[in-house]
């Protein structure tokens, strides 16, 4: 479940270590009034708004996307599906195939007809190898076509049942643009974007600000309820809340917690918070020494603090689960088989195994990859596992990363409205962004339910089997949870759940 | 002349092995374009098809001449991130960055000159003390720090500048200067104080010369022996530090930009770093050096107005 909470709420929730708080922060009491213009700031400048040429959109680019793209489907905060650009979406008896119903009358910026074809080739596109698009690699999709305007087909390469999730959540891969229109434009299209959305692309004008207009011809006619949306790259953190409490800005993405702590307690600001899916991680490598040995790994899980650590990393705002899955996802498990802070029975594990037991962590040369790699290693040192830091640049732990060619690194698993395409990939012995590289035939069955099985409650059950044996096999330690804030002016409301990091104001107003 | 014309070979000596040395540097520096464009899922197959593309699977000295035969007819590139080209990216930041440092050089010298001034009347007096005391003390402040200072001061406490942002002069020049003001005295309050000490410190020595003491002697007004006949040669120093301090400015502009969500070139850099876009690194750096080489090669030059000796040595030479 999605957490927005009111800063009291928070603090309450906090308090009680419960990651979930039931008050919605921006519960409508009252009328949405029309008109204004809302100002968001966000963290970094925008890598463009054509898929195949950003290659990734960051969270401020999704907001700032979320503007005038849209998806097919939509998630409330408890993560329902709602339409959207599609009034429906149906499996065919095994949910290799999905049907999508077009929203009749919906029409680009441009005025030309949103219709069948622009889904199927917006999606083609990203599949086609010859465009390079990297999140191809989470898309089970084969190909999509349109057998009439108002019909897209998803031809799955298997049974699957994540898709219509997938698909509702806002991101590069989701946020559907007109290819026609884009491939006409060519270079400039990555500047100027157009869409179906509740806001029309107005001006961008690099490092500086973008700004849209309310798109009076909006398929859902009450909305949007703003006139005008200005999103400004504001990079440094402490001049972007400052802006915030002078009123230049009303919405900001934050994640500093001293500016988080701050705003709690003043009256004239609102503190969002979206507890997601996924999590931050520590992947440990089974292919190597002396990783490979069960024991070992078994050691390293118990002699890691996490709670205490993810307190003193991010002053308790960013709670830590036993499973990656998050309150978002829906996955509750009653067991998740976690093996508890317990320095003593690492040690005897050690002992067990009998040899010196060295590693080297690979973490991205930055204070708070820094910072994650000395807790770690002060835990370990504990219990006498020796560990080498090894601050990289970020690129280079990639590279280093799905190459396998490191032993224990920091990584995060993204938030998203399904946990089917990250599990799968992360985890399965025949993935290629398996670096791990894990192997269980029994993990490799679950994960393949959770896949295929139409049936929720199934999906629900392998997921909980399937954390069972990843926290016994310590393969990966789950650090903390994919958290995220924005802080708002007191007069803001309707910005839904953070989903991904992203602030999203097609439902937002300003109360007078 | 044939001192102008040793000065224009040196200065392009200067300006060959600055882009030579920036290629190098920002070549060796670990990342990968190819991964921050395709992000942390793409195959290998992508990456390398993607270098390609881009012409990173040359070797580095045929890629460096290519680059600078295009860079000598103006063209600078494309941005491997974004496509957009170098140069052009670099004119549509360049007002800001320029009008950021005019002003906080103008700032610099407006409060360094009146305080250099106050303080030579009575040497080791309580002015004197005081300036010196707050001149190390705005020397020794980071600038990232002294601009959320200012910021919380003349924006959130006072409400009177914006905290952050830009409004181009297209839509106001008074809007304009407002927005400009807080980024320009953050970096105007570290640059005064190196100006004014050396002014100090050469207003001294000038006060010590026998043409000031004849300018007393027939009765002239401190101000006016002060302003009309010891600030000129005293300046030379200030002047050479002016042009040196050049350097120090666009660092302070890179931050100061970034705290102040300015779109100057600082900015650009900086994001192309970030983002190992290494063709708009080399493009900006290697503007940056240029300005910069070519600022001190007019300062040199400016010698030669202030002082007529320096003119007529540089003849004879």
């Amino acid at each position: 479940m999605g957490v927005i909470s009111r800063r009291l709420g928070l603090v309450a929730a906090l308090a009680a270590g419960l990651a979930a708080a039931p008050a919605l922060a921006q519960a409508p009491t009252a009328a949405p009034v029309k008109g204004g213009t809302l100002t968001i700031g966000v963290e970094s400048d925008f890598e463009g708004f054509d898929p195949v040429k950003a290659g990734v959109y960051s969270n401020s680019t999704v907001t700032a996307a979320s503007l005038f793209y849209e998806t097919l489907m939509r998630l409330d905060d408890k993560g329902n599906l709602l339409p959207a650009l599609a009034l429906s979406m149906t499996p065919n008896a095994d949910g290799s195939v999905w049907t999508a119903k077009i929203r009749p009358g919906v029409k680009w910026h441009d005025g030309t007809p949103f219709t069948a074809q622009a889904v199927a080739d917006h999606f083609n596109r990203l599949l086609d190898p010859a465009n390079r698009y990297a999140g191809r690699a989470y898309l089970a999709i084969e190909k999509v076509e349109a057998p009439d305007e108002l019909t897209a087909v998803f031809k799955m390469r298997g049974p699957n049942a994540a898709l219509p999730k997938t698909l509702a959540q806002p991101t590069v891969t989701t946020l559907i643009i007109p290819v026609k229109q884009a491939l006409e434009k060519g270079a400039d299209y990555n500047r100027n974007p157009i869409g179906t959305g509740p806001f029309v692309f107005k001006e961008w004008r690099a490092a500086d600000r973008l700004i849209a207009e309310r798109n009076p011809n909006y398929w859902d006619k009450d909305k949007p309820y703003l006139d005008r949306v200005i999103v400004r790259p504001l990079p440094d953190s402490d001049a972007r809340y400052a802006s915030l409490v002078k009123g230049d800005v009303q919405v900001i993405w934050e994640d500093r917690a001293e500016n988080i702590l701050k705003a709690r307690k003043d009256k004239n600001l609102v503190v969002l918070n979206w507890v997601g899916s996924g999590a931050l991680v520590i992947p440990l490598n089974t292919q190597r020494e002396p990783l490979n040995d069960k024991r070992v790994r078994q050691a390293v899980s118990m002699a890691l603090n996490r709670k205490a650590n993810a307190e003193v990393l991010t002053q308790g705002l960013r709670p830590v689960h036993d499973d990656p899955y998050g309150p978002a996802s829906g996955i509750t498990c009653k067991d998740n088989g976690a093996l508890k802070y317990n320095p003593e029975a690492a040690k005897k594990l050690l002992a067990d195994y009998g040899k010196p037991v060295k590693m080297t962590m690979t973490v991205t040369a930055t204070p708070r990859g820094r910072e994650g790699a000395q807790v770690f290693q002060a835990d370990m040192k504990k219990v006498g596992i020796d560990v080498e830091i090894k601050p990289v640049d970020q690129t280079q732990l990639v590279k280093e990363t799905l190459s396998r060619d490191f032993q224990v690194t920091g990584w995060r698993i993204i938030d998203l409205a399904d946990v089917d395409p990250q599990m799968f990939a992360n985890f399965h012995s025949k993935s290629p962004i398996n670096f791990s590289g894990y192997n269980n035939a029994e993990v490799d069955r679950l994960l393949l339910i959770g896949r295929t099985s139409l049936d929720e409650n199934k999906r629900k059950e392998a997921y909980c089997d399937l954390i069972k044996i990843l926290n016994d096999d310590a393969v990966w330690l789950w650090s903390g949870s994919n958290t995220d804030f924005a802080i708002t002016r007191a007069n803001v409301r309707g910005i839904p759940g953070l989903r991904g990091g992203a602030v999203q104001v097609e439902a937002a107003w300003l109360a007078k | 002349m044939h001192w102008l014309a040793r000065q224009l070979l040196r200065l392009v000596i200067v300006l060959f092995c600055v882009t030579l040395l920036t290629y190098f540097i920002v070549n060796i520096l670990p990342g990968d374009v190819a991964i921050v464009i395709l992000g942390s899922l793409a195959t290998p197959q992508d990456i390398a098809g993607l270098r390609a593309d881009l012409g990173l699977d040359r070797p580095m000295l045929v890629r460096y001449f290519d680059w600078l035969g295009s860079a000598l007819s103006g063209d600078l590139g494309r941005s491997y991130r974004n496509g957009e080209p170098v140069a052009q990216a670099i004119a549509d930041r360049l007002p800001v960055s320029l009008q950021l440092m005019v002003m906080a050089q103008i700032l610099a010298l407006g409060i360094a000159i009146p305080v250099a001034l106050l303080s030579v009347r009575r040497p080791g007096g309580l002015f004197d003390r005081m300036s010196a005391s707050a001149a190390f003390g705005f020397l020794a402040m980071p600038n990232f720090m002294l601009g959320i200072v200012l910021i919380y001061l003349f924006s959130v406490t006072f409400d009177l500048l914006p905290a952050t942002g830009f409004t181009p002069m297209s839509e106001g020049l008074w809007d304009n200067i407002v927005s400009m003001t807080l980024p320009a005295l953050t970096l105007g309050l570290i640059e005064w104080t190196v100006l004014m000490r050396v002014l100090r410190s050469d207003l001294l020595t000038t006060l010590k010369e026998d043409f000031i003491l004849l300018a007393r002697a027939k009765g002239l007004p401190p101000w006016r022996v002060l302003l009309q006949h010891a600030l000129r040669p005293s300046s030379f120093t200030l002047i050479t530090v002016l042009g040196l301090n050049i350097g120090g400015l666009i660092g302070g502009a890179v931050i100061v930009e970034q705290i102040f969500a300015l779109p100057g070139v600082g900015r650009l850099l900086l994001g192309g770093i970030f983002n190992r876009d290494l063709i708009l690194v080399q493009g900006t750096v290697s503007f940056i050096a240029a300005g910069f080489v070519l600022i001190n090669f007019l300062v040199d030059m400016l010698y030669a107005v202030l002082d007529p000796r320096v003119r007529y040595a540089r003849f004879r030479s």
